[in-house]
């Protein structure tokens, strides 16, 4: 029996390079569409020639402009930044654990990032600066406490995932507890909590910039390498590759691309989850190629959930968080009943 | 080729071998054969530097396996072990994998890469299906995707865990043949074995374990004429033309003896 429709995404990947470009590039002008529609589009409206008056006389005191200069760009920016790193961190995680249904939200790798952050603004609420780097301290002690978990222990997938679930409900405890005990330092904390762009700056993603570039470069080179432990470890091991060095420095870079989205983002559930199974339908489980496709459609998918949040209710405006969970719960209940038993990650 | 000196070894709260020592020579097959449990995972997982040693050393190409760096290791041994996941990838994809060793820094298939990949393709006979994905295949097809994966290697010494499991009796023929003519090409090949008429028909020595000890190690023949698979395995080894095949041993206290070479009048 079938309770929730089937999602129309191809299921056989693109296996040409030919393909896989076309599917990239597909990506590539829906991710611009996106950012165009964002920047176009918002709770308050403004003419296309009033946009664009405002961009060629740059007037500091036309409405349009400062709507544009400091609304909807830094949300656009930030949109478009979390989404393809948690896509990314996701891709990351589920690649390092062998496992579809895990990634940086469901394994309290996000929860980690925002309380270790809550926790320095409540420390220290002057450093904003301090934020990404406590929010990446975070997500690298939970994401290696997880995959500790899985070598030592021996956890099957599925107990990997509930000992996630508990760690992250701990963290998200820890978080309230802050909330409560320090309402005035941690204003905005159900923002935080349910993630979302409304008040982000340019300064709070440009601070992110270094973590975010970290774990994309680190990403990237090793994207071969990750390809290698889809065969199995000891097949892995036997090719000459490092396991356990290139598992940890893939934990590391999903670290740094998390922290960083959740340090101005807050906690975007789903977007680490579902964006990966997206992309690998999409376009085959190649790193090499999945990694980009993640990063673009994690982008895009973020975007139209803003702007989604942004005008569904407008003038009011719903976190973008809820709009995710809204389309990514549904998805994950429907992977979960549809899951056949086979090895791998790779459905 | 690869040597085995006294090798003891296993787990850490276990250990499972105990003074192994033989050599697989160039354009040699040898076939590790046992009762279940025997170490015959063990020693070749000690083999592929899955596990260490405790005990003794095991050289390869004249050097102990540990003073290998990990890619040098890949690019003079390679390592089928049992337990194989099956990646959503083509076939060419898995088989290109077998280069890994050789790819500089920035991982990429160079034309000596490439030229690998296509022969190995090529020997196995599974270009054919170089843009199939893996899953597609058959038990039998995907093994000798793999093997064709550690050809890619281009190691001298190839270490293979049971490859014939879960393929019907032709494939495991089909399979066992092209072993015997990449022996001919010059590899050292060593194999675990379930099955032992297979084992007796197609190598050229046999490393009977039991126990995690040696119980013999021989030609085929001599190993029969010794009539250890008899003791170990408990059967009786009837020969038969062009080959060999086995009944139960006879219960204790009955009559016809297991040291009774193997003949038709031993047959209830």
């Amino acid at each position: 029996m079938r309770i929730l429709p089937r999602f129309y995404i191809p299921t056989l990947p693109a296996r040409s390079a030919k393909g896989r470009a076309a599917v990239l590039l597909g990506l590539a002008l829906l991710t611009l569409l996106a950012v165009l529609l964002s920047l176009r589009f918002g709770s308050q409206p403004i003419s296309a020639s009033q946009m664009l008056d405002a961009l060629r006389t740059g007037d500091e005191k036309s409405v349009a402009y400062r709507i544009l200069r400091y609304m909807r760009l830094p949300r656009t920016v930030a949109g478009l930044v979390a989404g393809g790193a948690l896509a990314l961190a996701g891709t990351l995680i589920q690649a390092v654990l062998n496992n579809v249904m895990a990634s940086p939200n469901v394994i309290g790798v996000n929860a980690g990032a925002g309380f270790a952050a809550m926790l320095a603004v409540t420390l220290a609420p002057s450093a904003a600066a301090l934020i990404p780097a406590a929010a990446f301290f975070g997500a690298l002690c939970t994401a290696l406490f997880i995959y500790l978990l899985a070598v030592r222990a021996g956890l099957s997938r599925t107990t990997l995932i509930l000992a996630g679930v508990a760690v992250s409900s701990i963290l998200t405890a820890g978080i309230d507890t802050l909330t409560l005990l320090y309402p005035d330092d941690v204003i905005g904390a159900t923002g935080f909590m349910l993630g979302g762009f409304s008040g982000v700056t340019l300064d709070a993603v440009l601070s992110a910039g270094p973590y975010l570039a970290a774990g994309a470069l680190l990403a990237a080179l090793l994207a071969v390498d990750l390809n290698l432990l889809q065969l199995g470890e000891e097949s892995a091991a036997s090719l000459g590759l490092a396991v356990g060095r290139v598992r940890f420095a893939a934990i590391l870079a999903a670290a740094l691309l998390a922290g960083a989205a959740v340090s101005f983002a807050g906690l975007l559930g789903f977007v680490g989850l579902l964006v990966p199974h997206i992309a690998r339908r999409l376009i085959g489980t190649d790193n090499r190629w999945l990694m980009p496709a993640s990063v673009l459609a994690g982008g895009s998918f973020v975007l139209i959930c803003d702007l989604a949040a942004r005008m569904l209710f407008a003038p009011f405006e719903l976190p973008v968080g809820i709009v995710m969970s809204l389309l990514g719960g549904p998805f994950f209940l429907s992977l979960l009943l549809r899951r056949r038993k086979r090895s791998g990650i790779y459905d | 080729m690869i040597e085995f000196q006294a090798v003891s070894g296993g787990y850490p709260d276990r250990k499972v071998l105990r003074e192994i020592s033989f050599s697989v020579a160039k354009g040699s097959l040898t076939a590790l054969i046992g009762p279940n449990g025997c170490g015959k995972t063990t020693l070749l997982r000690t083999a592929a530097r899955r596990l260490s040693a405790s005990g003794g050393r095991i050289l390869l190409e004249g050097r102990p396996i540990e003073e290998y760096g990990r890619k040098e290791f890949a690019r003079t041994a390679a390592f089928l072990p049992q337990n194989r996941s099956v990646p959503g990838i083509t076939v060419r994809a898995l088989v290109s994998h077998g280069r890994f060793p050789y790819l500089g820094f920035s991982r990429r298939l160079r034309a000596a890469d490439r030229a690998a990949v296509r022969r190995a393709l090529e020997i196995t006979a599974t270009g054919d299906w170089a843009e199939r994905d893996l899953r597609e295949l058959s038990g039998g097809e995907r093994q000798r995707v793999y093997l064709a994966m550690a050809l890619a290697q281009d190691t001298g010494t190839i270490l293979l865990d049971e490859p014939t499991a879960f393929l019907d009796l032709y494939r495991q023929f089909e399979l066992l043949e092209l072993l015997r003519r990449l022996c001919n090409e010059g590899k050292a090949i060593l194999i675990v074995l379930h099955d032992l008429a297979l084992a007796l028909q197609y190598s050229d020595q046999l490393v009977l374990l039991e126990q995690g000890r040696m119980a013999a190690v021989g030609t085929p023949e001599q190993i029969v004429a010794q009539g250890a698979l008899d003791r170990v395995f408990r059967v009786q080894t009837h020969r038969a033309e062009g080959g060999y095949w086995f009944s139960p041993a006879q219960r204790e206290g009955q009559k016809g003896s297991l040291e009774d070479g193997g003949t038709e009048k031993n047959l209830d």
